[in-house]
This record gives C-alpha cells, sequence and structure tokens, in this order.
C-alpha cells in the first residue's frame, strides 16, 4: 500500500489537525511501513521512512524543545544539544505527498505571501498557520545561498513568538569569515541553551560531529559506488534520501540509513544488478526535483535509458569535522558549500560531477522562485557548452502541482534525450 | 583615467571612496526593458540588477574606473557573477556585508571594508592613511547631516519641498559626474530648501516604503493629490545615516557601526524590531495618514518586509496600499488608478 495514500486516509478528515498530535498516529504508521518492508525495493529506504515517522512524532509530539531550521543549516549543533529538529523546508515536501499543499499555498495566498516568493516556504507558512506543523521552541537559520528562508523563518518565530537566530554566513572563505561564522555557531548554540534551558552535554555534542563523520564517510562511499559503470540504483531513487543531506547530519540514525544503502548498494554492484534494462546515458541533476506525482524520471530512465547517477544535493563538499574544534570545523563546513562564493565554484563543482560520475548531460531542475539556484545557470550553460555537454535547464516547480505540465515536460525530455542519446 | 567609481547598494561605504580619490558615483538602473540583461541572468531575478546590467552592457554609464558590488542580497550576489564577464570593464570590488548587528559583525565588516580600501588603493594614487579616511566621513557626515536637517522640516510641515524634488535631489547627490560637482552638494541642498512648496499641506501625508523607490512612483503619487513626506527606501532616507554612537579610533569599526547600525535594509532580518520602531517614529514624527509600499518584483526581502509592514499597519489603524513594480517605469495605469482609489479613500476618512 502506497504508503501516502494510508496517510492521506488518514488525515483526510476534519480531525487532521488532531491526528497528527495523536501518538496513535504514529503507532499506526509505523506499523504500516513496518508491515510493507518487504515491498520496499532500497532496504534503506524503509529505515529512513521509520526513522522518519520518529522524528515526526518527537516534533509532533513535542517530546523535545522543537527547533525549526532551513536545510542549510548545520543541524549538528541541533542534534548535539539533544533538540527535535524540524525542517519546514522538508516538511513542506511530505505536505505534498499528502495532498494538503493547494489548500496550504492557498493560506498563503490569503496571508498576502507573494506568489513570486519559494513556494516550499508559501507552502511551510500555509501549513504552519493551518496547524499541520509542529510549533516551534526557537528558529534557527543560515543565510547562505538562500534569501527567503531567513526572511520566511523570521516571520515564523515573530508568529510563534519564539526566539529567532541567523547564522550569517559570507561568500569568503578566509579566515576572518572562517572567525565570524565560528563565533555565531558558538553563540547561537548557548544561546539555545540557555534560553530553552538544555543541559549542556558535551561528549554529546561531539557524538554529533561523530555521527555526521560516520554519515559522511559512507555517503562518500555510496557515491563511489554510483561512479561505476553500469548505475545500480536509479535516480528517482537516490533523490529519496537527500533528505538526510538537508536535515539529518548529526543524527545516529543517519548513519545507519546510508550504512544500509551503502550494503545494499554494494551488494548490486557485485550481482551487477542494472538500475535499468541498459544504460544508454548517464546524467548529473542539479537542485530538487519535483515532489508530487510526475513522469520525469520515468520518462528519463524507465523509457530511455538515461540514469540520473548524480545528485548536485548529495554532493559530499566539506572535509571531515573536528569534535574537538566543534565551532570552528562547522564553520568550515558551513562555508565549504560549492553554492556560496562566486560561481565558478559551483561550475568547477559540477564539472568535477560531471567528470567524476563520467555523465553525459546535466539536467538543472529550475524550481520557480529559487534564486540562487537559478540565477548563474547562463555561466553554467557557457562552461558545460565549452566542453560539449549537453545541458537542460527543465522549469517547474517543486511542490506546487499546479505548475506541472505534463506535455511540456515530456516534450523538453524528448528533445534533450534526442540530443544526448 | 576615470576617477568615478560606480556602487549599488547603500551598504558600500562611499567615504572609503572619497578618501581614496574617486567620486563613487550610484549606479540607479535604467528606464525601459532590460533585454540584453535578461540573456544573462533569469527573468525572476530583481529587475533594479538586471537594469544596472543592461545600463553596463549598452554603455549607458559614464565612464567608471570600476564598481564596488555589495554581496548585499542574492540578487547582488549574482550580478557580481555576471558583471566582470558581460557587464563593464574596470575594476571590480566585492564587498561582504554582515546581515547581522552585533559585535562580532561589526569587527567582521571593518575586515572587510579595510580589505576594500586595500584593494581600492592599489590601483588607486595612493595608499589610504586614517586621517584622510576620518576626513572622508567627516565631510559625507556634513551632507547627510544637511540632508537631514532639510528633510526633517517636512516633520513640523514646515512649507517642505515635495517628496518629487527631494528624490530628484537625492539622485543628483548621488550621483555626480566629479569631484567638482560632488563638491556642490550643498547647493543642491540649497535650492531645495528655498524652493517653495507648490503643494498644499492638506494633502494626505504619506509614507512611501520599499526596497529601492523609483522616482516615478512618487512623482505620480503627488500628481495625484499625496504628499509623499517620508521615503523609506535604499535611495533615499536609507542613505542618511546618522552618526554612529561610540565611535572608536578606529576609521574602519567607525564604517562598519554606521552602516550597519543605520536604518535598516529588510535584508536585516535580524532587526525587524528595529526596523518596525524606525517606521512608528516616522508615522508619528512626520504625521503620516498612509502608506504605499513599493514590493519591487522577485525580492524576496521585500516580500517580506511587506507582511512585516502589514502587520504594523494594522495595529496601528494606518491604511496601506501595496504596489508592485518592475523598475522599468512601467505599471502607470494601473498604479495611477490604485494610488486615486487609495488618496480618495484617505480624504473621506
Amino acid at each position: 500500500m502506497d504508503i501516502y495514500q494510508l496517510l492521506r486516509s488518514y488525515l483526510g478528515s476534519t480531525l487532521r489537525q488532531r491526528a497528527i498530535r495523536s501518538p496513535w498516529t504514529y503507532r499506526l504508521l509505523k506499523q504500516a511501513v513496518a508491515a510493507q518492508k518487504r515491498h520496499y525495493p532500497w532496504q534503506a529506504a524503509h529505515r529512513l521512512l521509520l526513522n522518519t515517522i520518529d522524528q515526526a512524532a518527537a516534533a509532533f509530539l513535542q517530546k523535545g524543545p522543537v527547533i525549526w531550521h532551513n536545510v542549510f543549516f548545520p543541524t549538528e549543533v541541533l542534534y548535539g544539544l539533544g533538540t527535535v529538529p524540524f525542517a519546514p523546508e522538508a516538511a513542506a515536501v511530505v505536505a505534498t505527498g499528502l495532498g494538503i499543499a493547494e489548500r496550504a499555498l492557498q493560506r498563503a495566498e490569503g496571508d498576502w505571501v507573494s506568489s513570486e516568493a519559494c513556494s516550499f516556504h508559501r507552502l511551510a507558512h500555509g501549513c504552519d498557520r493551518e496547524g499541520y506543523f509542529p510549533p516551534p521552541g526557537a528558529v534557527v537559520c543560515s543565510s547562505h545561498l538562500c534569501d527567503t528562508a531567513p526572511q520566511s523563518l523570521a516571520a515564523t518565530a515573530a508568529y510563534h513568538g519564539v526566539p529567532f537566530y541567523l547564522l550569517d554566513v559570507p561568500h569568503q572563505q578566509d579566515d576572518t569569515a572562517l572567525e565570524y561564522v565560528a563565533r555565531q555557531l558558538k553563540s547561537i548554540t548557548f544561546s539555545l541553551v540557555e534560553t530553552l534551558n538544555l543541559a549542556w552535554d558535551e561528549d554529546r555534542f561531539q557524538a554529533a560531529l561523530v555521527n555526521s563523520n560516520a554519515a559522511r564517510e559512507r555517503l562518500l562511499a555510496i557515491n563511489r559506488l554510483r561512479q561505476q559503470r553500469p548505475a545500480c540504483i536509479r535516480g528517482e531513487e537516490a533523490h529519496s534520501f537527500i533528505y538526510l543531506m538537508l536535515a539529518g547530519f548529526g543524527a545516529a540514525t543517519s548513519v545507519e540509513v546510508y550504512g544500509e544503502l551503502l550494503t545494499e548498494l554494494a551488494q548490486r554492484y557485485r550481482d551487477q544488478r542494472r538500475a535499468v534494462p541498459e544504460e544508454k546515458a548517464r546524467l548529473v541533476w542539479l537542485h530538487l526535483r519535483p515532489y508530487y506525482p510526475n513522469a520525469i524520471f520515468q520518462i528519463l530512465e524507465q523509457e530511455a535509458g538515461a540514469v540520473v547517477v548524480c545528485e548536485e544535493m548529495n554532493y559530499v563538499y566539506w572535509e571531515p569535522l573536528d569534535p574537538e574544534r566543534p565551532f570552528y570545523s562547522l564553520a568550515r563546513k558551513v562555508l565549504s558549500h560549492h553554492g556560496l562564493g562566486p560561481i565558478t565554484r559551483r561550475i568547477e563543482a559540477i564539472l568535477a560531477m560531471v567528470d567524476a560520475y563520467q555523465a553525459g548531460g546535466v539536467i538543472h531542475f529550475a524550481h520557480w522562485g529559487c534564486r540562487q539556484s537559478t540565477a548563474g545557470l547562463r555561466m553554467l550553460q557557457d562552461a558545460l557548452r565549452e566542453r560539449g555537454i549537453p545541458f537542460l535547464n527543465l522549469e517547474g516547480d517543486c511542490v506546487d502541482q499546479s505548475k506541472y505540465a505534463p506535455g511540456a515536460v515530456r516534450t523538453r525530455l524528448e528533445g534533450f534525450l534526442e540530443m544526448l542519446l | 583615467m576615470s576617477k568615478l567609481m560606480g556602487w549599488l547598494c547603500h551598504y558600500t561605504p562611499v567615504e572609503i571612496l572619497t578618501a581614496l580619490g574617486y567620486t563613487p558615483y550610484r549606479l540607479l538602473g535604467r528606464k525601459g526593458n532590460n533585454p540584453r540583461a535578461a540573456t544573462y541572468l533569469p527573468g525572476n531575478l530583481c529587475p533594479y540588477v538586471q537594469s544596472c546590467l543592461e545600463a553596463a552592457i549598452k554603455q549607458e554609464l559614464p565612464p567608471l574606473a570600476g564598481v564596488v558590488i555589495a554581496r548585499s542580497c542574492n540578487a547582488m550576489i549574482h550580478l557580481a557573477n555576471v558583471w566582470p564577464r558581460y557587464g563593464l570593464k574596470g575594476k571590480i570590488l566585492i564587498l561582504e556585508v554582515p546581515r547581522r548587528l552585533d559585535d562580532n559583525a561589526v569587527f567582521y565588516f571593518s575586515q572587510n571594508l579595510r580589505r576594500l580600501a586595500s584593494e581600492l588603493a592599489h590601483s588607486g594614487e595612493r595608499q589610504l592613511n586614517e586621517e584622510r579616511l576620518w576626513a572622508a566621513i567627516s565631510w559625507w557626515e556634513e551632507q547627510r547631516a544637511a540632508w537631514r536637517k532639510l528633510l526633517t522640516c517636512r516633520a513640523a510641515g514646515e512649507d517642505p519641498p515635495g517628496g518629487e524634488e527631494i528624490m530628484d535631489g537625492l539622485a543628483r547627490w548621488q550621483t555626480p559626474l566629479n569631484q567638482r560637482e560632488a563638491e556642490k552638494w550643498e547647493t543642491v541642498i540649497n535650492r531645495l530648501a528655498r524652493q517653495p512648496c507648490r503643494k498644499s499641506a492638506r494633502r494626505p501625508r504619506l509614507l512611501l516604503s520599499g526596497s529601492i523607490l523609483p522616482q516615478e512612483l512618487i512623482a505620480m503619487v503627488e500628481a495625484c493629490g499625496g504628499l509623499s513626506v517620508f521615503e523609506d527606501s535604499c535611495n533615499a532616507r536609507r542613505l542618511l545615516l546618522a552618526p554612529a554612537v561610540g565611535a572608536e579610533g578606529d576609521p574602519y569599526l567607525y564604517l562598519a557601526r554606521l552602516y550597519l547600525g543605520g536604518p535598516p535594509c529588510p535584508r536585516m532580518v535580524n532587526d525587524r524590531e528595529k526596523r518596525c520602531r524606525y517606521w512608528a517614529e516616522a508615522v508619528d514624527r512626520f504625521h503620516i495618514q498612509g502608506v504605499i509600499y513599493h514590493a519591487m518584483k522577485f525580492c524576496d526581502a521585500a516580500m517580506y518586509d511587506f507582511l512585516a509592514l502589514k502587520s504594523f499597519c494594522e495595529k496601528r489603524g494606518l491604511p496601506l496600499l501595496r504596489l508592485d513594480g518592475d523598475f522599468s517605469g512601467g505599471n502607470r495605469g494601473q498604479w495611477q488608478t490604485r494610488i486615486e482609489a487609495f488618496l480618495e479613500m484617505l480624504e473621506v476618512r
């Protein structure tokens, strides 16, 4: 049974807001998911779902101080403090799957949140104001890459009357920037301890960094496997694990999921279980994908044999953390993001992905309202053209299904595939 | 060689440019569409930034020795990416501007300012010494103080120059074509101060707000019968920084505190309360009867700034009109209809 179908039926009543605050919801869900274990093509995906249900339960049942964060904030801090992290942008994806996006987007529009803004944040706004999200105890947000997240999360913090902490991340990667970010991280951490009356546990904090390193190692190993031909995991399947990059680093459960994925993937490579019967092309996928039902991966991978072998969001851009110097190493991680600084850094990173994964083409999904990802595309396109690498900029919206035009998407993909194959 | 140095964001410390012998020249965009810029930047990016790039590509700007681009928002960050490749020849200097105001941010910004001065000095005629920088700081403060004084007379309702004239004067003040012209700032202000107000003081008194305000909007508001008495934007009031409190002996620290501590731009999300206090003070002091918000299309900061202003106006019972604009000088018909209706509504209150 489709898990989203089950949830939709459970939450589709007038009691939906109450349902998400009932422990029975999560018990029922976990039982239903656990019973379906054999039907999951990847056991790691099954484990990830179970962990996510636990995390959602912890947030909605307020099992600890819930801290909202944007997807670029280093979550090691939040796990290290023993709090319950909640990423509204990631939760917006779940809301899309649950079929409540339309109503939530309407609510945001009614609250004058401009339709020009990123729909992840509009959707998160609507879900929050409609009572679908757990109320935060505090909100943290980093400023890098995205202008909307700090604005949207600051507004949410003001709405709930809770403290808002901004991690201001510059685009330089020098020592002064490192010092600036590290000091902020330290200040935010201890402000959270004080404001939320948390017990400071240095060992737990260091353990979060150790977990982060372990998850990183496993992800690197997974990525190394995916560089081999032929692909043994489809891009559509690999996309599910992006959630961990956005909200899971620092958690022990993420290490487990990556570990399981690594084991399964290694086995499949040993058995040569191909992701598609005939691999005709290998692609790098930039930015995110649409999270409502769509035919994009069906057209690419199943129909044309063009497998997405690398996702930009699964790219490991940082060096291992030093648990002895947590704030400096987290600052270094934040500043290492290839999207920071001149666009040439992102271009170099993407070209490196193309080389490492032996990709023949690049697709960028231009999510409406995401200016950080789309604004530099012309230079990226020029760089790829110089290397003779076909590039497709596929415009759309990750969470607003009303913006999806199946016919137009198929035409564009087929045109791209003709050029590629 | 030109001594004009272009700048865009109002967090750019023009004092450093002056101290190094440059004449700061603000890029204020251009009217009309930006077809060439649109081939380098996506359509849904800040029209002001597109407009500045278009002006550079079409060589509509005076000859500049270079341009300082502050990485103050996403659009500026991307402008900094494309400018060297498709924009203008000359020196490109990138300035990081924190989004917070605390000691850590002030110190960090001061380091960036020091670096900016050093990078500019390499191509300039002299290294920047602190005495020259302090002199430039005083010179700019003298100008800002005169502007503040002129604009404050509008609070008391003393026969003030209208918003259109003020905006025109401020635009000329930001775009001198040489140092001799820059030094005539007193003439610009005195001419404005002597100019009799041809607008009735009984007109509805308005606060106009936004990221950057197009001059034609203010002209239209006043042509329709309103009186713009407070322009909260980066090409108006937010330029008029008050001297920083607790001045340090280090001019870079002083400048960092001056700029970060000025009237906050919507990008300063941590300063939202300060921004509300800023509006409250303007409303009380300038006897504001209505507010018009110019929401620059695709400006993420403005979109959420509007929500904060809306909440503020609701609490104060102030009528608020939102007008979306793309900085092209278009939208005139729609703007005019809505402004007329808004002013009518204010008159019957």
